[in-house]
């Protein structure tokens, strides 16, 4: 993918629509998976995000985000005991909702047709732990301080319009804690597909 | 400003997106949870009742007591098991160390689908095609439609009858939830109950009376 995205890079054209506008907006479909902890650890495409900006200077653009998705994990029949002996023999689904918002920083190398980007992601994660067990739900919900990488592509194939198409890869962290759960915060890694203007 | 709005409206929605797992996703066993009374010593008891019927609520307005063929192996299920671990059955004995009682609840939820595109069955892969009736584009539905989905549960205790008082309350020495969505028939939830009062047994193996050591 390195090697497809120089490729693209080097090859650009000057795109025309694209050079004199500072305001960007991007959104589109994500697809995550929650990685090291303790609750779920799979992946999903129950996402979506929305991202906008403005290039405060021709390569250096400001603004903010927001974006969802959750993660289910069933977990087969099993036997929990606990420490007053009492049992509970059930299968259930695990369910992670994460609903990360906040400011992004993002840096163009180019500003032609193709326009690779790093990016930075700082604000707040608003997540849901569910647990469903036969017909029963529990639910507990927190909030962390939410910190995302994020390396990227904008392509824009019609020069004379703003409408273009993202692809990005990303990893985030959350500060959200479920002691219930012995979530210790919140590792994603996913990328997405969207459209830009 | 509009941008500010949209990102709102955005987070808005994206808060409403949750996605529930599949209820198809279950092995469509009930759930056992079994708890015990403290310090409980089931080795200093030998004998047990067990109530000839199954109290059944939520069929009719009052609750009800059952000796279908049902109830009965349900019934059935728990004698069998607590002669496994050793205890006597000696019915209608008031010296009875134990005594057992069944209560069986049906619950049905109903609710109105109100989501954004509730009829999402209308577009399901070999629905009603939309010229059976003639020359239509589709269907829709010009009212809620209302949904309903039935549980049921056994619920079990287990009474310690050697300290029966007059007016006092029996001390409950053991009890256990087994439940669930109901399935298609009563005949094949009895047999997931009964599976379920095996399970109940399995992870409590403190209920052993001193005949089998």
């Amino acid at each position: 993918m390195i090697l497809a995205v120089a490729v693209l890079v080097f090859t650009a054209g000057e795109a025309s629509a694209q050079m004199g506008k500072r305001e960007y907006i991007n959104g589109g479909w994500q697809y995550n998976g929650s990685i090291a902890n303790n609750f779920v650890e799979a992946g999903n495409g129950y996402g979506a995000y929305i991202e906008g900006g403005y290039y405060v200077t021709p390569m250096f653009a400001v603004g903010g985000f927001a974006s969802f998705n959750t993660n289910n994990q069933y977990v087969p029949k099993q036997t929990y005991t606990f420490s007053d002996n009492s049992a509970l023999t059930t299968d259930l689904d695990r369910s992670l909702y994460q609903v990360p918002f906040g400011m992004t920083m993002r840096y163009r190398f180019l500003r032609t047709e193709f326009q690779p980007y790093v990016a930075a992601k700082i604000g707040t994660e608003y997540s849901v732990q569910s647990t469903y067990m036969s017909t029963f739900v529990s639910r507990s919900d927190n909030w962390g301080f939410y910190v995302s990488p994020e390396i990227g592509l904008t392509f824009f194939p019609f020069p004379a319009t703003d409408f273009g198409f993202q692809i990005a890869a990303y990893y985030s962290y959350a500060t959200n804690q479920n002691r219930s759960y012995d979530i210790k915060g919140l590792n994603n890694v996913g990328f997405k597909l969207g459209i830009a203007f | 400003m509009k941008k500010i709005l949209l990102i709102s409206a955005a987070v808005m929605l994206l808060a409403a997106c949750h996605k529930e797992p599949y209820p198809q996703d279950s092995d469509n066993e009930y759930l056992v949870y079994t708890s015990p009374g403290k310090n409980v010593d089931f080795s200093q008891y030998q004998t047990f009742d067990i109530a000839d019927s199954l109290l059944v609520i939520g069929q009719s307005d009052k609750p009800m007591y059952s000796q279908s063929n049902n109830a009965l192996a349900l019934i059935q299920a728990f004698r069998v098991n607590m002669e496994k671990r050793g205890f006597i059955y000696t019915p209608s004995n008031p010296d009875a160390d134990l005594g057992i009682q069944l209560t069986y609840v049906i619950k049905t939820e109903r609710f109105v689908q109100y989501y954004d595109d509730p009829y999402w069955w209308l577009d399901y892969p070999g629905y009603w095609p939309s010229g059976y009736w003639g020359n239509w584009t589709g269907f829709y539905y010009p009212r809620p439609v209302t949904y309903t989905y039935t549980t049921n549960a056994l619920l079990t205790d287990i009474v310690n009858l050697t300290t029966e008082e007059d007016g006092k309350p029996l001390e409950i020495l053991w009890t256990s939830y087994i439940g669930g969505a109901a399935g298609s028939s009563i005949q094949s939830d009895i047999k997931r109950m009964e599976a379920a009062v095996d399970q109940a047994f399995v992870q409590s193996p403190y209920i052993t009376s001193t005949q089998t050591k």
